[in-house]
């Protein structure tokens, strides 16, 4: 037996744990289940409030919690298997819990997959002893437009407001009164409002917090979790999405604990509606002279791709979007590099493999000594994890910096650098930095780059594995691509089309490509696609197909007009995907990504790189960071219970250049540069670095470069 | 020798000027004790065997020693004194801050000096205005005479809340947030305040702490009964009584003797029917019992506490299911909503007790009323829970013919004529604020 190793003997099974081990997990090793509700140790230190997992322990007089014991040598426990005492104990939690509960599992959301319900089953009464009135509360409020809370339903776990305290740290839910009349509520009744609130709809363990755009959709028997990758952005939190009747109604975390440790971000978790929204483009949309645009079918629309193809063979660009999966940009790359000669493409950022070299997992940076946030951009709009894991290294004692400090990381065993910044350079930036500071090799040490897209990495690496030729920008463009909404939505991808003499765009909504494209064909949504994404990590995941989109998928299509250039493109995830991994990711197969997919290493990375240049020094006024905020977009604006959520207009400014104008937080200013001016409210942050000044660029205006703020 | 010894000085008036404090031999034991090493005064402490006078009775020399030294700690090492005194029937701290507010600033400066703080926090209950002031008053001539040193103490005034007297809420309480137990271990003793060692002592105890010095550990070992109970406590007699107060006596004179000797005997024309012992979270005590010795050990034996020295005489026209729902409802109205047994059972006994009053209770609802009890003592997260179990079921067990009655009548015997006139508001006086079922 190892020294740090302690015995313990839980119901007459002896066990072996670490010293410290909580007594959950010591009966867990010896097989044994202790229930619990408020226990949950991603919550931090465990409360014991809500006496589900009461044990016998020798030696001690009473029952005790055992979320709160820790293993100590020669321990013995009983739990309710062999303990009259503990089973009376947790009896007695659940009688307790059920005095008020409603019971009203029949038409409760929760029900069927309702903690509450499966240990009463199993641990508590069969009857009830509570001839009295019950509490009674209003009910349900909405806590927010996405959020409903049934207080008479809340068993007081201390889950949600343990989990808005010490995880997202917005201190927003809290209790209120005391005793039989406590009540979770937000802080001063307004809406629960920031990039992680959906989670307490996961951590409830009854139905009092639940979400509204699931109320009375489903029951836990008619539905089938398919378990898949969000890909609202670049973290790719592993999620389940739970379809019914061949509708997405839900999207739950599925806890990888190197990426997201169980959260997830409201985008990715409310976001999924705009499946269903009223604009979706369900059919090919032609643009006809004189009569503007009409639907057309699949067949026709593919003759007429096909026309626009061939007029355009080697004048052809394409603009790809950094949602698209790896195998569908390679399809695409495919057919336009070796069927129609065409190799200019525009990818959705620039990727430097000399970040391969610092590769970490997310969860690296909880255990950081130091983390360097570099680039001025709010982590917690792009990367929404991301924050939580650098909030997660704050409360463990790492220094968080905004400011490079050298001697800092060169004396840290543990640093990790963080780029999210304007600019498409950030990994060559950060790579080179993490050179420069010696970093590489070093265990618990990396550098991560937050890029703006889901599958930037993966799109160039398809783009990339296509084809060797390269060849000169065209003089003219035949025919301009567009693919996906990203794309649609980039201003320079516009620019693009105005000079082409053709465009054709793959897109899901009405809005973004309807009157400017000659053809457009229905995109498709990640929740409706089979395929790989590579994430800010570099690690390779598995999208799964939860549900089918209204038409015909890219791959299928793609693969039908490859076929009449000669090109085979097969219409199947796998088998494209086979060829873009034997290029790019060790011949690994489809089946082998995993659906807990590990963070692999790639060969090749370049020992070197250069930094690119630094952005030119501010000269006068404030930088301007105009930032894409997390609750923007597409997929959001067309998802009721988010619009809540969309950016104010304000501007952000450090707490020295507010006091240098006199501005005071809330205070209405004028941001002006060029000539142009917006007026926006203050926000003075006191994270925010000096001489930056931080707008959502849905408020920015025509704003550019450097700006003064003016009371 | 004088018995009185935490409130000496005060018997007539209070005693509140520093240098009248001084002339009774105030500040010199402090003198003496900051001339001696920390451990010095800890073993004193030791010897002496002071206990806890809070209600949990440990050993405050043996709690003073688990503090870490400063050496050991890389944290601010803090006293924290709990005058958050809110027990019904439990005034002494009262009477302590108001007639000896100096004693207590020394005590707190002498066990400062024994645990080596620098930073001591006095939590007063919130309705305590006058005994605030009275600290206060007292704090601020001592710091202008330069008394304390480099030790701060800062008074701190609750907002209200009973549970708050717990001493990990109070912990809570004054780092600003719901007063609410912490769960334990760890003990404040390594990670209270701020989580830093924290020593928490009652007012009481504190206040003692001059005294053991003064009269040296091994004679303050003598009085009263030991080896556990020794010194003085000063008793809360009050009730159906004649002379109720603050009476401070050595341990181990009897609860016959406090009530006929010291208070006089019952109220005029009425007999005891009960002793509320130790405080209202304590079983109750019979009239059988009255020759038990007020100490520690002697109450054990018979199953009851000393507690924070508490002796309430119940008499004959008190109907024991309104007493016993009296203090369910204040334990429903005090409870923090923390933990699911507290929470939930409080209000439960509540509802089973008022049916049983009204007469619309049945003989099962009495033994539900004896499990929920059951089902709530030694399964909470803090002893709340068992302070409204334990008296609640001890009157049912106690006084099952009673119970009984109210059941075979359809409702209380007494009628109207019973009140709990004498020791607690009526029960439906604060029906407003009580959640109410």
């Amino acid at each position: 037996m190892s020294a740090d190793l302690v015995r313990v003997t839980v119901d007459e099974r002896e066990v072996h744990v670490p010293k410290g081990t909580g007594i959950v997990e010591t009966a867990l090793a010896a097989g044994i289940e202790i229930p619990v509700f408020c226990y949950e140790p991603r919550l931090g230190p465990p409360v014991g409030a809500c006496r589900m997992c009461l044990v016998e322990v020798d030696g001690m007089p009473k029952l005790q919690a055992g979320c709160t014991l820790t293993a100590q040598d020669g321990m013995v426990v009983r739990t309710a298997r062999t303990s009259q005492q503990a089973a009376v104990g947790q009896n007695a939690t659940l009688e307790f819990m059920l005095v008020s509960h409603p019971l009203d599992c029949p038409v409760c959301d929760k029900g069927g997959e309702c903690p509450l319900q499966d240990l009463t089953f199993r641990y508590g009464p069969g009857n009830t002893r509570m001839r009295f009135e019950k509490t009674t509360f209003e009910k349900p409020i909405t806590i927010s437009p996405a959020i409903s809370l049934d207080r008479e339903r809340c068993i007081l776990c201390y889950r949600c407001t343990r989990f808005s305290e010490s995880i997202s740290e917005d201190g927003q839910l809290v209790f209120a009164n005391r005793g039989a009349l406590s009540v979770v509520t937000t802080f001063e009744d307004e809406p629960y409002t920031g990039p992680f609130t959906g989670n307490v709809t996961e951590l409830c363990p009854v139905g009092a917090l639940l979400p509204t755009q699931y109320r009375f959709e489903a029951r836990p028997w008619e539905i089938v979790n398919v378990p898949t990758v969000c890909g609202m952005c670049p973290v790719g939190c592993n999620t389940n999405a739970t379809v019914r009747e061949g509708k997405v109604k839900r999207i739950l975390s599925r806890n990888h604990p190197e990426i997201d440790e169980g959260w997830i971000c409201d985008k990715g978790r409310f976001g999924f509606t705009h499946l269903r929204s009223a604009d979706r483009i369900v059919d090919p949309i032609k643009r006809v002279r004189l009569r503007g645009f009409e639907p057309v079918s699949w067949p026709d629309a593919l003759d007429e791709a096909e026309r626009l193809l061939r007029a355009a063979e080697g004048r052809i660009v394409v603009a790809l979007s950094g949602s698209e999966t790896v195998e569908h940009a390679y399809a695409l790359a495919k057919l336009l590099r070796r069927g129609l000669h065409s190799h200019q493409a525009t990818l959705p950022e620039p990727i430097s493999h000399a970040l391969d070299a610092y590769r970490l997992p997310l969860s690296a940076i909880r255990d950081a000594q130091v983390v360097v946030v570099l680039g001025d951009v709010p982590v917690e709009q792009r990367a929404p994890i991301v924050d939580l894991w650098i909030k997660a290294a704050r409360r463990n004692g790492a220094k968080v910096l905004t400011e490079l400090d050298e001697d800092a990381v060169r004396g840290a065993d543990r640093a990790v650098l963080i780029w999210c910044g304007p600019g498409g350079d950030g990994g060559a930036r950060v790579a080179a930095l993490a050179e420069r500071l010696g970093l590489a090799g070093k265990d618990g040490c990396g550098a991560f780059t937050i890029p703006a897209t889901p599958n930037g990495r993966g799109v160039a690496d398809a783009w990339a594995a296509a084809s060797d030729e390269e060849a000169p920008d065209a003089e003219t463009i035949g025919l301009l691509i567009v693919s996906g909404d990203e794309a649609a939505g980039d201003p320079n991808v516009r620019a693009l089309a105005e000079r082409a003499e053709s465009v054709l765009a793959v897109s899901m909504f009405h809005g973004l490509a309807v009157g400017w494209a000659d053809l457009v064909l229905p995109g498709t949504s990640y929740l409706e696609r089979d395929g790989t994404y590579v994430n800010l990590e570099g690690r390779l995941q598995r999208l799964r197909r939860a549900t089918s989109p209204p038409g015909p998928d890219e791959l299928e299509w793609i693969s039908q007009l490859a076929s009449r250039f000669g090109v085979e493109v097969a219409p199947y995830a796998a088998s494209v995907f086979a060829e873009v991994s034997a290029a790019c990711y060790g011949g690994l197969s489809f089946g082998e990504v995993g659906e807990q997919a590990p963070l692999r290493v790639y060969a090749g990375a370049p020992a070197h790189v250069e930094a690119p240049p630094a952005a030119e020094p501010a000269a006068g006024g404030l930088r301007l960071v105009s930032y894409k905020p997390l609750f923007s977009g597409p997929a959001v604006e067309r998802v009721p219970e988010l619009q809540f959520q969309r950016p104010q207009a304000e501007v952000e400014l450090s707490r020295e250049d507010a006091q240098a104008r006199g501005i005071a937080n809330g205070q209405e200013v004028r941001v002006s540069s060029n000539g142009t001016s917006v007026s926006l409210r203050a926000r003075v942050n006191k994270n925010l670095r000096h001489g930056v000044v931080r707008i959502a660029s849905e408020h920015a205006g025509g704003l550019l470069g450097n700006v003064e703020v003016s009371a | 020798m004088s018995e009185v010894l935490v409130l000496a000085g005060a018997e007539e008036s209070p005693l509140r000027d520093l240098a009248a404090y001084r002339e009774a031999g105030g500040y010199l034991q402090l003198e003496r004790a900051r001339a001696m090493s920390p451990q010095a005064v800890t073993q004193e402490l030791i010897e002496s065997n002071l206990r806890g006078r809070g209600g949990a009775f440990f050993p405050m020399g043996r709690k003073a020693s688990f503090i870490p030294t400063p050496d050991k700690v890389a944290k601010p090492i803090y006293l924290t004194v709990n005058a958050d005194e809110s027990e019904p029937g439990t005034f002494k701290d009262r009477e302590i801050m108001l007639r000896v507010p100096h004693r207590v600033i020394e005590g707190c400066l002498i066990a400062a000096h024994a645990i080596q703080s620098k930073h001591v926090y006095i939590y007063v209950r919130g309705e305590y205005l006058a005994e605030y002031e009275s600290l206060q008053a007292a704090l601020g001539q001592a710091r202008d005479a330069g008394i304390l040193a480099d030790v701060a103490i800062v008074i701190h005034r609750g907002a209200g809340a009973y549970i708050c007297g717990e001493e990990t809420a109070l912990l809570e309480s004054l780092e600003g947030k719901r007063g609410q137990p912490r769960s334990k271990p760890p003990f404040p003793a390594i990670s209270g305040l701020y989580a830093s060692p924290t020593l928490i002592n009652n007012i009481e105890t504190i206040t003692t702490v001059p005294k053991v010095l003064e009269v040296g550990p091994a004679a303050y070992a003598e009085i009263g009964a030991p080896p556990d109970s020794t010194g003085t406590r000063v008793f809360c007699l009050s009730g159906n009584v004649k002379r109720p107060g603050a009476y401070e006596l050595p341990h181990g004179i009897t609860v016959r003797h406090l009530i006929e000797e010291v208070g006089g005997g019952v109220t005029e024309g009425r007999t005891l029917k009960a002793v509320m012992m130790g405080g209202s979270s304590f079983p109750v005590m019979t009239p059988g019992d009255l020759d038990t010795k007020l100490d520690a050990d002697s109450l054990g034996k018979k199953g009851y506490f000393i507690g924070s020295g508490v002796v309430s005489v119940v008499d004959d026209k008190t109907c024991i299911v309104q007493f016993a729902l009296r203090i369910a409802q204040f334990y429903m109205h005090e409870s923090c909503g923390k933990c699911t047994p507290c929470r939930v059972g409080t209000r439960w006994l509540v509802q089973l007790l008022r049916a049983v009053e009204a007469g619309t209770a049945s003989e099962q609802d009495l033994e539900v009323l004896l499990d929920v009890c059951d089902r709530i003592i030694g399964k909470c997260l803090c002893v709340l829970g068992d302070s409204a179990a334990m008296p609640v079921a001890s009157c049912v067990t106690k006084f099952r013919d009673e119970f009984a009655a109210h059941l075979a009548q359809g409702g209380c015997p007494f009628g109207h004529d019973s009140t709990l006139d004498g020791l607690f508001a009526p029960v439906d006086q604060h029906a407003h604020v009580a959640v109410e079922v």
